[in-house]
Parts: C-alpha cells; sequence; structure tokens
C-alpha cells in the first residue's frame, strides 16, 4: 500500500479543512515544521514490499484488505472522497468539486471529518497528532502504544493478488526490486520442502508450489524461451527456489521477512499431522538454508490487520524490527491480554465468574474450557483489539464473544456480536493440532501444561 | 506457425494459476489451452483421524476469499453424517432431528455476507484493472495497480460527440482509424472508475463486519458446528429498544451511518430510508438497484421521466458527480440529466458498454450445474435451486430409473452421485481413464506424472438427455453465479415466462419466491433464449439470443479498438458462434445482479431471527442425564454437504470409521471436497467421449490476440470465472509409502 501523503498535499488538505479541523494559523506552521523533518527510522529511498504467498489461502491478505481500505492512497478512504470533494481538492480539475459538509444541504451524503484520525494513525503517526490535538488517537485506537511514525510510509510493490499485469511483467518487475533493493518481504502460506520424515522427498515436496515461470513468452517450441532473470532455473520456478533467490542470493537486499499468518510463522494447517508436502515456517526454512535475514512472527488465522502492519511500519521508523517473544512475535502486540496473562483474564466467559468449564454444550453460557477451549494456552490481544471492528470503532465479536458480559479485568468481553466457541489458539505454535487432533477434546486439553495444568 | 503464449503466475485471483495458450500467428487465434493449478496442500490428507466435529475448522482453510461456503458445506457434511436433517431431506418431511430454524437462517446470512464481500472484491480489486488504468490518477496504491500493459486497451474517457452511436466511453485506438476518437478525450473517467475502486475496498470490508456479527470474526468463522452454529444471533432486549446487533446490521446494510431510522431520509430522493430505497453510504447503496442502472441505458431519469433518445442522448461529463443527482426531468437533449451512477451496477454495465465484445468472447462449455444454496426451512427448498442447464435446456430433473426394468421410479434434483472425478490429466496415479465418485476417492501425488499438468482434478457431471444437443455421458460442466441462474432459468429464458423485465422488476421488492425459486415442476424446461436486459424502449445493451458477432465498431457497442481488429481478422466467424449466453460480460453481469439478490435478501432472512431460540441442534435436545454433543459422533458413517459458494457448485464428502481400522472408528477416514474451481480449471481429459478440455479451458481456446506479449484478452477470460485456486484439495491413499522418484531437476 502507497500509504504516502506528500507534505504538500497534507498541508493542502489541512488548510481546506482548517476551520472544520479547528486548526489555527500556529498549529499549520509547526505541523509544516514536523513534516520537514526527515524521517530519521527511514533512509532513502523508501523500501519496498513484497507480499510472496506460498502454501496460502490468502485469508492473511484478505484480513489486511479490511484495515488497508483505511489509508490507501494516503488517505482514509472516507478522506478519500473527503478529498475529492473538498473545494481545495490536491487533484486537478476537472474532476467534479462538491461541498464537505456533515449532513446538512451543502453535504447530503454526511462525509464524518473525524475520519482523519484514523489517516494519521496509520500515515502521519503521533508527533503531528501531538501538534495537533484533533489529529490525537481516539480512545481505545488500536493505535494505542505504537512508536511514533512520523513520516514513515509503505510502498507495497508487488502482490499477486491485487497487481494488475501478469505474468512475464510481474517477473521482470520482481526482479527489478529484488535485484534492485531495499525490500522487505512478507510471506503468507507455508513453504513445501524437506520434511523431518523422509528428506529425500525435497525436490518433490518443492513442487507442491510454483510461484512464476521464468520464461520469456512466447515462445515456440517448449522449452525454448530465454529466462527473465538469469540467477534462477528456466521454466517453472518453485516457492523454495524462489525465496532462495530473493533471501539468499540477494539477501543483502532484504532488510526482514515478515511471516504473516500461523502458516507461514508455524507451519500452520499445511504442516499440521499427516500433511504430505513437508510443509514449513520461514523461520524453519531459512535455517535449513543458512538464510540469515531476520524473520518476525505475525501468526493468527488469519492475523488482525493492525498485526500485520505493526512490525513494518516499527522497521520503517526504526530501521530495526520490534522486540520479539518466545514464539518470535511481536511482544507489544502478543503479550498477553493485560500482563502477559492468557486470554482468560479478559474472557467474558472467565472461570472466576462462574464455574469453570460451565458451558456443556456449544451455545451454552460459561467458560468454554470443558469444551476444549484454548483460551488458556493463547496469548494475545484477541480479546481486547477483537475482530472486524466497525468503521465508527464499534466492537464487533471475536472467536469466544458472548454477548453482554463484561471480564474481570475491566475489558469489554465482547463486541455487539456473539459467538461463543472455543478459542482454537490460531496464534500459537500449537495450531491446529494442540496434541489431540481435536479441538473439542478437553482430556488432551488437561495435558496442556499451561492455565490448568501448570 | 504457432507460438507459446503463458501467464505464470495469473494475478488478480486467489491462489496460483498459470495458463498455457498455443497461438497460431496466422490467424492470431488460440487453438489449445491448458490451466494449471500449481499449488498443492493435501488437505484431505490431514483430515484423516481428526474427530469429525473439527472439519468445519480445518476445512474453511482452504480458502480465505469464501471460508463460509466451506464452513456452511462442512456443516451440513457432519450434520448428514450424524443424523441431523435440513434442506437435505425435504422431500421426506421433516426429520426428527432437525437443524433449528435459527441455525439455518445464520448459515444462510453468514454464507450470504461472503458471496457480497467476495463478489465486490471480485469485480473492483480482481476485474476491473482489466478495463481501466487508474495507474495514472495516483489514486490507488502502487501495489495494487502496476504494473500494467498497454495503454491503448483500457477505457478512458467519454465521446462527446454521439459519432459512436452512444454515450459510451472510448477505447484508445490502437491505430487511429477513422471515425475514432483521440485520447485523451473530454471528461476522463479514469479518477471515477479509480475512486470506485477506493470505495469498493470499503463496502466488502464493511460486509465482512456484518458477516462477523454472526460469524465470531472474518475471514475463517470460529462457529461451525454439525448441528449449524453455536450462538444466538442476539439477545432480546427487556426494553424493547433494537438490540445493538440490529441497528447495526441495518445501519451496514442499508440505513447508512448513524442510522436512527426514525429520522431518517434519503439524501438525495427525499423519500425514508429502506432496504428498498438504501443510503448511498451502505452497503445496498454501493451495489444500486437493477432498476436505475436500467434506466441509465434508456436514458431516463431517477424519477421517472424520460429523456430522449433511446439511450438518453449525450452525456454531460462536466456535470458527472459520484453520487446520484436527480435529473431535471425536462427531456431535453444536452441538459444535465444525471444517472444514478457510484454504484456497483452501474460499473458493471460502463464495462459492458465499452467491451460488447466480450459477450462473445471467453464463450465456455455451454453447460451449466448447480448443487443449490441457501437452505429453506424444513420441507422447503433451497432459495437458489439445484439443476443443471445444457445448451439453455434448463433440467431441474432426471429421472431415475429402476435398472431392472427400466420404469421411471422418480423425479429427482440434480445427484451429487452423477458427478466423477478424473486425473489423468492431474498430478496424481491412477488407472488411466478411472473415474471416482468422491466416496471412493483413492489418488496419490505424483508432481513428475507424465502428461499431466495440473493439481486439479477434473470433475465430470452425467448428462442424462441427448435431447439437449450434448452428448450423453460424463461432461464438463461450468458452475458460478451466471451457472446458478442459468440452471434455475433465470438468466436466458423463455419470454413467456420467467425472465423478462417484469418479474425482475418484481424480485427488487423483496418477494423472496420471485426469483430463485425451488421446485418448479417435475417437467424440463425449455429455454427460448431472449435478452432478459431489454428495457422499455427495446434497445439493450446485451446482445439478443443468437445475435452473431460482426461489426463492432459502430451502433451501440462503441468498442474502437477491438472492434477495429476482429473486423481486421481473416473472418469474423473465426472466433467465438453467435451469442450463447456464457460469454465474459455475461458471467460479470450475473455476478453483479446476484450481488444485489443476496443483499436485499439478507434483511428477509435476519427478520425471522428468533432471539430465543437457539442456532445449534445439540443444544436443542435433551440426550439424557450425563450425556452430551459427544454422543452424537457416530462410529460409523457417511454423508454429504452441498452447496453454492460464490464462485459455484461446493461439495464435502465425509466417511467416518473404517471397519477394517478399529483406529478409525469415529474419527474421519476420508474427506474429500469438489470446490467450483475445480470444476472451472479442470484439465482435458477423455471421460468416453474424446477429449474435452474443462470449462475455463474451453473458454480460452479461440480468442483473438492482439499483442501476443501481453495478452490480456486472455486475463480477463480467466478472471470472468472468479477463480480460486487454493480451494484445489485431494485425496490421498492413507499408505505412507515412499515414491520412488526418477529426481526431475527443473529444465535449464
Amino acid at each position: 500500500m502507497n500509504l504516502r501523503i506528500t507534505r504538500r498535499q497534507f498541508l493542502q488538505y489541512c488548510t481546506a479543512s482548517a476551520a472544520a479541523l479547528g486548526l489555527s494559523q500556529t498549529d499549520l506552521l509547526k505541523l509544516e515544521e514536523v513534516l520537514a523533518t526527515p524521517n530519521t527510522g527511514c533512509s532513502s529511498p523508501t523500501p519496498s514490499v513484497i507480499w510472496l504467498s506460498g502454501q496460502a489461502c490468502t485469508a492473511c491478505q484478505i484480513s489486511m484488505l479490511n484495515r488497508v481500505a483505511m489509508v490507501t492512497g494516503g488517505y482514509y478512504d472516507g478522506d478519500m472522497i473527503d478529498a475529492l470533494y473538498s473545494t481545495a481538492s490536491p487533484l486537478p480539475p476537472p474532476y467534479p468539486q462538491a461541498p464537505v459538509g456533515t449532513g446538512t444541504p451543502a453535504d447530503p451524503v454526511g462525509l464524518e471529518l473525524d475520519v482523519v484520525k484514523d489517516v494519521a494513525d496509520l500515515v502521519v503517526g503521533d508527533a503531528v497528532s501531538a501538534v495537533v490535538p484533533q489529529l490525537q488517537p481516539s480512545p481505545g485506537s488500536p493505535r494505542a502504544g505504537w512508536a511514533p511514525f512520523p513520516n514513515g510510509y509503505i510502498t507495497l510493490e508487488w502482490i499477486s493478488t491485487t497487481m494488475a499485469g501478469a505474468g512475464e511483467l510481474t517477473v521482470r518487475h520482481l526482479q527489478s526490486i529484488v535485484e534492485g533493493g531495499p525490500f522487505i518481504l512478507l510471506l503468507d502460506g507455508s513453504i513445501p520442502t524437506a520434511s523431518p520424515s523422509d528428506p529425500t522427498l525435497q525436490t518433490r515436496n518443492e513442487k507442491a508450489c510454483f510461484v512464476l515461470d521464468n520464461v520469456d513468452y512466447p515462445e515456440w517450441p517448449a522449452g525454448t524461451g530465454a529466462k527473465v532473470i538469469s540467477a534462477l532455473n528456466a521454466g517453472p520456478v518453485t516457492l523454495a527456489n524462489c525465496l532462495r533467490w530473493i533471501c539468499d542470493t540477494n539477501g543483502a537486499n532484504c532488510l526482514a521477512a515478515i511471516a504473516t499468518g500461523t502458516c507461514s510463522s508455524y507451519g500452520g494447517i499445511p504442516a499440521a499431522q499427516g500433511s504430505p508436502t513437508g510443509a514449513t515456517s520461514m523461520e524453519a526454512f531459512f535455517a535449513q538454508e543458512g538464510i540469515t535475514t531476520p524473520v518476525v512472527n505475525v501468526p493468527g488465522c488469519p492475523p488482525h490487520p493492525d498485526w500485520m502492519v505493526y512490525p513494518v511500519a516499527y522497521y520503517l521508523i526504526h530501521s530495526a524490527l520490534p522486540e520479539l517473544d518466545q514464539w518470535g512475535r511481536p511482544k507489544a502486540v502478543f503479550s498477553g491480554s493485560s500482563d502477559g496473562e492468557p486470554f482468560c483474564y479478559d474472557c467474558p466467559n472467565k472461570p472466576t465468574q462462574g464455574t469453570p468449564d460451565a458451558a456443556q454444550e456449544l451455545g451454552d453460557s460459561g467458560c468454554l474450557g470443558g469444551l476444549g477451549c484454548k483460551g488458556p494456552y493463547t496469548f494475545g490481544d484477541c480479546p481486547v483489539r477483537q475482530k472486524n471492528t466497525a468503521d465508527d470503532g464499534t466492537l464487533m465479536n471475536w472467536c469466544v464473544g458472548a454477548q453482554g458480559s463484561g471480564a474481570p479485568s475491566g475489558h469489554v468481553g465482547s463486541g455487539i456480536g456473539e459467538s461463543r466457541h472455543p478459542c482454537q489458539g490460531c496464534i500459537q505454535p500449537d495450531f491446529p493440532d494442540w496434541s489431540g487432533l481435536t479441538t473439542f477434546d478437553q482430556k488432551t486439553n488437561r495435558k496442556i501444561k499451561g492455565f490448568y495444568n501448570p | 506457425m504457432a507460438k507459446i503464449v503463458k501467464l505464470a503466475p495469473i494475478d488478480r485471483i486467489e491462489g496460483h494459476l498459470d495458463i498455457e495458450t498455443v497461438v497460431s500467428d496466422a490467424t492470431k487465434l488460440t487453438t489449445d489451452a491448458k490451466c494449471q493449478a500449481v499449488m498443492f496442500r493435501g488437505i484431505e490428507e490431514i483430515m484423516k483421524k481428526r474427530d469429525p466435529r473439527d472439519a468445519p475448522i480445518i476445512t474453511q482453510r482452504p480458502c480465505g476469499v469464501c471460508p463460509t461456503s466451506h464452513g456452511v458445506a462442512s456443516s451440513k457434511n457432519i450434520g448428514d453424517a450424524f443424523g441431523f436433517r435440513c434442506d437435505n431431506d425435504f422431500v421426506n418431511g421433516p426429520d426428527p432431528i432437525d437443524v433449528p430454524n435459527n441455525g439455518r437462517l445464520l448459515r444462510n446470512l453468514a454464507l450470504g455476507c461472503n458471496y457480497v464481500m467476495s463478489h465486490l472484491v471480485h469485480f473492483y480489486h480482481l476485474v476491473a484493472l482489466d478495463y481501466v488504468n487508474v495507474n495514472s490518477t495516483g489514486l490507488i496504491p502502487k501495489g495494487f495497480a502496476c504494473p500494467n500493459y498497454d495503454d491503448r486497451f483500457y477505457a478512458r474517457g467519454i465521446d462527446p460527440t454521439g459519432s459512436l452511436g452512444a454515450p459510451a466511453y472510448t477505447v484508445n485506438n490502437i491505430g487511429g482509424a477513422a471515425g475514432t476518437v483521440p485520447s485523451p478525450v473530454v471528461g476522463d473517467l479514469t479518477a471515477y472508475f479509480a475512486s470506485q475502486y477506493v470505495r469498493a475496498l470499503k463496502f466488502r470490508r464493511m460486509a465482512h463486519q456484518i458477516h462477523a456479527l454472526f460469524a465470531g470474526k472474518m475471514p475463517h468463522v470460529s462457529n461451525f458446528t454439525p448441528g449449524a452454529m453455536t450462538n444466538k444471533p442476539y439477545d432480546s432486549s427487556p426494553t424493547g429498544a433494537d438490540p445493538a446487533v440490529v441497528q447495526k446490521f441495518r445501519e451496514i446494510l442499508y440505513a447508512g451511518p448513524g442510522y436512527a431510522l426514525s429520522d431518517r431520509t434519503h439524501p438525495l430522493n427525499g423519500q425514508p430510508i429502506t432496504v428498498s430505497n438504501p443510503h448511498p453510504e451502505s452497503i445496498l447503496g454501493f451495489i444500486g438497484k437493477p432498476t436505475d442502472f436500467w434506466n441509465w441505458v434508456n436514458g431516463v431519469s431517477v424519477t421517472g421521466t424520460p429523456l430522449g433518445g433511446p439511450l438518453g442522448g449525450p452525456f454531460d461529463p462536466a456535470a458527472l458527480p459520484l453520487w446520484a443527482q436527480v435529473g431535471d426531468g425536462s427531456g431535453t437533449a444536452g441538459t444535465n440529466w444525471q444517472p444514478y451512477i457510484g454504484t456497483h451496477l452501474f460499473d458493471v454495465v460502463a464495462a459492458a458498454h465499452v467491451f460488447p465484445e466480450y459477450f462473445w468472447i471467453g464463450t465456455g462449455v455451454n453447460r451449466h450445474l448447480a448443487w443449490g444454496a441457501f437452505e429453506g426451512a424444513v420441507g422447503d427448498a433451497p432459495w437458489i435451486g439445484t439443476g443443471h442447464a445444457d445448451n439453455r435446456l434448463c433440467t431441474r430433473f432426471r429421472t431415475h430409473v429402476n435398472p431392472t426394468t427400466g420404469a421411471v421410479i422418480g423425479w429427482y434434483p440434480v445427484d451429487h452421485l452423477d458427478s466423477v472425478e478424473m486425473v489423468d490429466s492431474s498430478w496424481y496415479d491412477d488407472t488411466a481413464g478411472k473415474k471416482r465418485h468422491m466416496w471412493q476417492g483413492k489418488t496419490k501425488w505424483n508432481p513428475d506424472k507424465a502428461g499431466a499438468y495440473s493439481y486439479a482434478k477434473s470433475p465430470r457431471y452425467y448428462n442424462a438427455s441427448s435431447g439437449t444437443g450434448h452428448p450423453v455421458g460424463h461432461l464438463p460442466y461450468e458452475v458460478g453465479p451466471l451457472s446458478r441462474m442459468m440452471a434455475n432459468a433465470k438468466y436466458v429464458v423463455d419470454d413467456g415466462g420467467l425472465g423478462n423485465p417484469v418479474v425482475l422488476n418484481a424480485v427488487v421488492s423483496g418477494d423472496r419466491t420471485g426469483y430463485y425459486p425451488g421446485i418448479l415442476s417435475d417437467v424440463d424446461q425449455t429455454l427460448v433464449p431472449t435478452n432478459p436486459w431489454i428495457g422499455g424502449s427495446g434497445v439493450g445493451i446485451f446482445p439478443s439470443a443468437g445475435q452473431a458477432p460482426t461489426d463492432f465498431t459502430a451502433g451501440p457497442y462503441g468498442s474502437i479498438l477491438y472492434g477495429n481488429y476482429l473486423n481486421a481478422l481473416a473472418s469474423p466467424a473465426v472466433y467465438k458462434s453467435n451469442y450463447t449466453g456464457d460469454g465474459v460480460l455475461d458471467r460479470i453481469a450475473a455476478r453483479a445482479l446476484e450481488t444485489y439478490y443476496v443483499a436485499k435478501h439478507l434483511w428477509y432472512w435476519f427478520n425471522q431471527l428468533d432471539p430465543n431460540e437457539t442456532s445449534n441442534v445439540t443444544r436443542r435436545y435433551n440426550w439424557g442425564e450425563g450425556k452430551g454433543w459427544k454422543e452424537f459422533v457416530p462410529k460409523y458413517s457417511k454423508g454429504v454437504g452441498l452447496t453454492e459458494a460464490p464462485r459455484g457448485a461446493l461439495g464435502h464428502w465425509i466417511k467416518i470409521g473404517n471397519r477394517k481400522k478399529k483406529k478409525l472408528k469415529g474419527k474421519i477416514s476420508k474427506y474429500q471436497i469438489i470446490t467450483p474451481t475445480a470444476w472451472l480449471v479442470s484439465p482435458k481429459v477423455d471421460a468416453g467421449l474424446g477429449d474435452a478440455h474443462g470449462p475455463m479451458e474451453e473458454s480460452l481456446v479461440g480468442t483473438p490476440l492482439q499483442i501476443f506479449d501481453e495478452p490480456i484478452e486472455l486475463l480477463r477470460i480467466v478472471h470472468s470465472f472468479d477463480p480460486c485456486l487454493a480451494c484445489t484439495v485431494h485425496v490421498m491413499t492413507p499408505k505412507k509409502e515412499k515414491v520412488a522418484e526418477a529426481i526431475v531437476e527443473p529444465a535449464g
């Protein structure tokens, strides 16, 4: 995503909306100063971001779209419409102009201006909002606790799911980024390669995932086309070979590798018991190959979009990766609902609110431990951040959500919806097997070290 | 002289797909095509030995775009194996163990929300960049748009002179032939399309938000069970006020931000906001209404006043807004009449105007299959009915005959037992020519198998009737929104019956029986092809049935670029035959219409929810002291769960237990999934009637390519199917034997 606002565009926008935003001239001057300060965390040129897919299902990318939409083109999409319609639109004429208002005849559609706070959340950052009170994060903003992000932006250069071109066009583009550098790599999906049970199957296993053809088409007859990328084999290129080229051959250009989703973080479902393809996590693959690119795991099936954006944004600001926990995940996001405790502390069904394992059947109220809930073994912020939050900030639901219940921690136990399903622990390395081959077996649960069995 | 033109990777799809075509230098037409699914996980092997209740959790993970469909199919599948009934058993009447009404409504709501999200993301973020180049606007994030093909392939502005005979958008002319309009033209609408692209990101996100109300989270629903779902939709409110979930659902679906129904009027037409008159900032507001884009086609303002001319006269681009505005109704050509645009349905019509040749390009096998979806109440049929349509003959039922006497013993809906899979062109080992039903699936992964080229298998369905003009036997079938409409006699239909504009209008009111009826009758229905899109003035944007492809540069069709190219080919007849209703634009149009009907129907299902009823069958029945839902798990059973993913017919099959293996008692011994994309991208096999391509391969053959290095025509065809490759899954032999490999190094 190109989250960039040029300084000029942003100032134009602020100027145009100054009255609505309540910005004084003084504020605007301060804003200009801040924006003039180069982003010390980010050398020029800004690193590109490549998002590759392995043995993936695309949920991670769809989940990201549930967030990215808020900041495309450098604007929150509501702001996009705002900017298109404001009387001082940064876009060139003859694009039609219309007044912006708040549900008045001048603005019959009623676009709200406070959406700009979310733009600031990811694009402008704390440094600016410290100057401009109206840009400060709303209470409960997912940005709470994130590092300042003054002028940071990323350019998502290569992502198969949304790129316009196809085939050779995109292969050449990938080459220009990888061999030109610098870049950050995102990977969703696992990597099929040598399996621990039978390493001799490595060549076969790696054919379980091809990502591109290294051929200058059209060709005739088959197999005679010239290579596009000289450093790769001709013809179909496996994910494994592509990663070797990206992170080993061109490792100097690869600043960081972010494993988005449980599959690339820990193997996930393609690597679950019974897997025939030697599906492997990015970290394990790098270890196998001797690749030293640092890896950040952002698990989840799929992860919340805020989790995925965080390490990239952090890197751009600090030129370093955030502190990681024992499972390679950003501590700031995954350290647990409250003070490092597992989900139970913030769960609306927490045992101390009633008897443990109170629910006997799916759909019952009360603690779902008896139905195999993995909450006691899962550390993250799902009960607090929850899922699919509405555009106006209304908390909607999460996997274990139970309506009308608060959590003893004081956090809201659920959004307005409910689900009441045992947590499957999808952000932990043990997902999905958990030593028991079923979510619902409580006997197996009791054997897992953790909350019930310290 | 031939050339291989291959796209690897195909972008703007879900998953890993390569397309290889052979193109003739002389005719410029593709003569052969291979669709290659090039990623494999073996999910079905991973399913073995697990508790059946885990099936909906694992089987959603084949796909993050349509996980809900897998969850619904799996929930129905294990429910079937456990002995629960919903619409599976409607022919025989209610069964004592019925999925609660709330459960099937929540499954419908979840699936319907998934349809809306998937269809919106498909048109705007997967398809639209085939037709519009938004790179130059600076409005789209770089990674979402570039790199791209020659600018001349894409739509740009409006023809202000009307010399093309229509207020159409022009495509930049590749050769500057006479009568063409240079680029850029007045009123560049690229920025409009770019803003629609961005707006659509919000509305598809909103579809996931309401989906999460029922599903826990999206993607990957948390809470499917064998007996439907775990949750109650909302608690009844003691104060009688609308619970928060009802308000939020209304707001997002039709009422707009800051829902307060009692004081909300539509900002543009001043009428009360209802589900039929939705706020522009709601999902239904963004989708638009079929009647509105008809009005545009016919040059009628939103107030209903005709504005002259069959197509309403030329646009005034200077007045073109994003939001709907009310026309002045004067009827004078050149005045500021403004159609209801900024909607999904409008954008689809715009694409059809600029690229009309794509009604003829990308036609497939002309056979359509639907398992049906959206469960009716017990004893009632699904909202989208089962059926298949062959050469526009819509067969809702097939005869079952006594194999001994030959007597007809009944009429049954489309039968999954008539479908098989073959692997002759797939990277799995099996006896040559073997056809397996999913309960007998047994294959072995072999990526080095000679002659194979895909990880997709070849599902084939048995056509029993020669009256269709198609041979009797196992044939490839297309699936998807178009196929659902065809199979339900709703896309190209008998003019005297079900498809004329009046009936489509009636459905706008939300009448659930009007559009996708259940069982219609016991007889095959012959469809007389008629253009269902013709508006009141008689001139439509869609071709007439059987219309031959001729001159695309004149008349109501204004595509200069490709029209000139097609006209210059050796003979117009060398590319696809007369209009059959299954071209690229037909698939896109059917999907857009379905988006509208499903989104509208969400409100109908939502209103039937009972806040006091459970949605989960296991809680509904008392199984006795000390017993719980574990008792439901049978030791030996089999089941099937059929539904329709956004992309088409989806089936899950399960076997629980294996009498030869005691350890598998009560566990999954076999689990197989046939996804819609397997039907669509299936490689060529001989099922007894000679080699037959799958639907997508068939649609790619015979395509004229303008620039072999930039085969955008192939992309447009592929994208019309909305392929989802990660869904492709395969059965494995349970034995973990070593494969005696010939280690083959990659070529080169």
